[in-house]
């Protein structure tokens, strides 16, 4: 992981599950009050974080996430 | 046939268009590499959920015969119900569809455009990898039945049983004792309109007695139930002679009320049953019958002490309804007995409702005594205490009146486990919002009203009561079906171990075991689709529909690209 690309560390890649009831609609409220956050943050819609299996994780990291965020 | 993805990109007015560049996106989106073998139909729209953009939503599905489609516009809490309604229009499956979030979540967020842009493409990508994924699902509709149970038959389950009996809805009304009326009926008057509560319960029985589609049980219990919302089958047992009934019903209205609890196990309240010390339910009910309040020997109190939030320090809550009860029954004997002192001890003053406060005040220009005291103790009829100043004060009396904690009904416990719904940590039922959703239980098709919920007065429980049969008129309406939720979870029948984690998890009993398999079945129609079992499957046996691994594993590689 010592490689990593200066860009990378700049912008951290953030895979965010956020439930579709709580954190979803929060980062809806994000927006509705125009607060900003990084780009690189992108939300992946989940029915419940419980639905969240560890594979997800694994996936992500693997893939080169900086950064998981389960939201629930 | 091969695929053709429609991508629809809302402008939402100036509300995305001025935000992200709108042209850049549909370019760099017909550009994508991993998506040149496939047929993309690229549309911009001004408003794509008006009436306008909805039309041309369905002409373009039409004409250009789409096997999926993307909208990318606000965020789907909005509109995603408005777009499935165009699709079902349509020869596309309404879940063959996605949308993509790139109002709230990506135009609102970020204020440069360029950023913006790219996060917009990336995210649409993303639903587009998404999109070829899902599968086709359908709806299916199940009759329903609109009948009601109504459990407890206090001032909550009368009113929402009356409020709910018509030709067309039969209700079951289940009562543990062997009359009807609950607490209520032991109350002599309610507070501002004294006198008239006999009188107006007595009504709404005589009403309930005299309606032909209210099926009344007493001196019965919830013996059985299994089903969801539209299709309980209900066993209820006669407790007396333990016949037993069975029926169907589509709601259950929880309103069993409380009890009061036990003064003897506050340590500071020492009294035998010789001393004239009363909790002020004895002291109504005492008024209901004699119309006077007298002494155990018959003889008129000389003066009286009213003692505030007793176990207030167990129950860990304030009961609500103590203070203004307490204040009443002073009223009570100030009008009988003029010239008798009436202390009231208060830790607290709650008079949370809107006539409270000047009822207080009234009683307080006739003379009755309120002392703020930081804690007492009770000796038979004496009374020591401290005031918040560490000031020691004792005080005989001849007459102790007190207000003990309200707490939950006796049985609720059981009867929670029976129903499959979550208690709170008083024990008490909980809400499924205590804001929001109040009179819902965790349970879709049970609810809870009155002070099966926590503390509650008359007005409270009417009110709540009167919502829950708003809910259910609206939500069983006679001779229309209902339609479960499709994205809910599967079990795959041969991978399945058969170790029931999943049964452990689910929350809304929705799993249940088959011994001639041995593996779990979900029943669609309880369950929520909130996918728990999916995550905690150790075989990897269960799927979610419509969320599927390999469908978020596209959204993944689309968030880490």
């Amino acid at each position: 992981m010592e490689n990593k690309d200066m860009k990378s560390a700049e912008s951290p890649k953030i895979v965010s599950f956020l439930c579709k009831w709580c954190s979803y609609t929060g980062a809806d409220l994000a927006g509705i009050n125009r607060m900003s956050y990084p780009t690189s943050i992108l939300p992946i819609k989940v029915m419940c974080s419980s639905r969240i299996d560890p594979v997800f994780l694994i996936k992500s990291y693997l893939r080169g996430a900086d950064g998981i965020l389960v939201g629930g | 046939m091969g695929d053709k993805i429609g991508i629809f990109l809302c402008e939402c007015g100036p509300n995305i268009a001025s935000k992200v560049d709108m042209d850049r996106i549909a370019a760099e989106i017909a550009g994508l590499k991993d998506f040149g073998d496939k047929e993309l139909v690229i549309r911009r729209h001004k408003l794509l959920c008006s009436n306008e953009g909805k039309k041309f939503l369905e002409d373009e599905i039409n004409s250009n015969e789409l096997t999926h489609m993307v909208c990318a516009a606000c965020s789907p809490r909005e509109h995603d119900s408005t777009f499935i309604g165009v699709c079902k229009k349509t020869k596309l499956n309404p879940y063959l569809y996605t949308m993509v979030n790139i109002r709230e979540q990506c135009a609102w967020v970020i204020p440069d455009k360029e950023q913006s842009t790219d996060k917009a493409v990336k995210y649409i990508h993303g639903g587009m990898n998404r999109v070829l994924y899902q599968e086709q699902l359908f709806e299916n509709q199940l009759d329903s039945n609109c009948d009601v149970l109504v459990i407890g038959a206090g001032i909550a389950g009368v009113q929402a049983s009356l409020n709910l009996a018509s030709k067309d809805r039969t209700v079951y009304l289940i009562e543990r004792a062997p009359e009807l009326g609950g607490k209520t009926t032991r109350l002599h008057g309610l507070l501002t309109e004294q006198g008239s509560n006999l009188n107006m319960i007595s009504q709404k029985l005589a009403k309930l007695k005299k309606n032909p589609n209210i099926k009344v049980f007493t001196s019965t219990k919830l013996e059985s139930i299994i089903g969801f919302q539209g299709n309980y089958e209900i066993v209820i047992r006669n407790l007396v002679n333990n016949d037993t009934t069975e029926f169907m019903a589509g709601a259950v209205i929880v309103a069993t009320g409380y009890e009061l609890l036990h003064a003897g196990e506050s340590a500071y309240m020492e009294f035998s049953d010789e001393h004239d010390v009363h909790c002020g339910l004895e002291i109504e009910a005492l008024m209901a019958q004699q119309k006077k309040v007298l002494k155990k020997n018959g003889k008129t109190p000389t003066s009286v002490g009213i003692i505030h939030c007793v176990g207030r320090e167990l129950s860990g809550y304030c009961s609500k309804i103590c203070c203004n009860y307490l204040i009443k029954i002073s009223s009570y004997i100030r009008a009988m007995y003029p010239d008798v002192p009436v202390v009231h001890y208060i830790r607290d003053l709650c008079l949370p409702t809107k006539d409270s406060q000047s009822f207080y005040k009234d009683v307080r220009e006739e003379g009755i005594e309120f002392k703020y005291i930081s804690g007492l103790n009770l000796k038979g009829e004496t009374v020591k205490y401290a005031d918040p100043y560490g000031t020691e004060g004792t005080d005989e009396h001849d007459m102790i009146i007190y207000a003990k904690s309200v707490i939950p009904a006796m049985g609720t416990k059981e009867l929670a486990q029976l129903l499959n719904i979550d208690l709170d940590e008083y024990g008490f039922i909980k809400e499924a919002h205590l804001k929001i959703n109040p009179i819902s239980s965790s349970n879709d098709g049970i609810f809870a009203v009155g002070a099966a919920h926590g503390p509650a007065n008359v007005a409270d429980s009417i009110i709540q009561a009167k919502a829950a049969v708003a809910k259910i008129s609206t939500q069983l309406i006679p001779g229309q079906k209902i339609v479960p939720e499709v994205k809910v979870s599967e079990v795959l029948e041969a991978y399945c171990t058969g170790c029931q984690t999943c049964l452990k998890v689910c929350k809304y009993g929705a799993i249940y075991f088959d011994d001639a398999k041995a593996v779990s079945v979900v029943n669609g129609a309880v369950c929520r689709g909130c996918g728990n079992c999916v995550g905690s499957c150790p075989s990897g046996s269960i799927r979610s529909r419509h969320f599927t691994n390999p469908q978020l594993f596209q959204e993944i590689k689309e968030a880490v690209r």
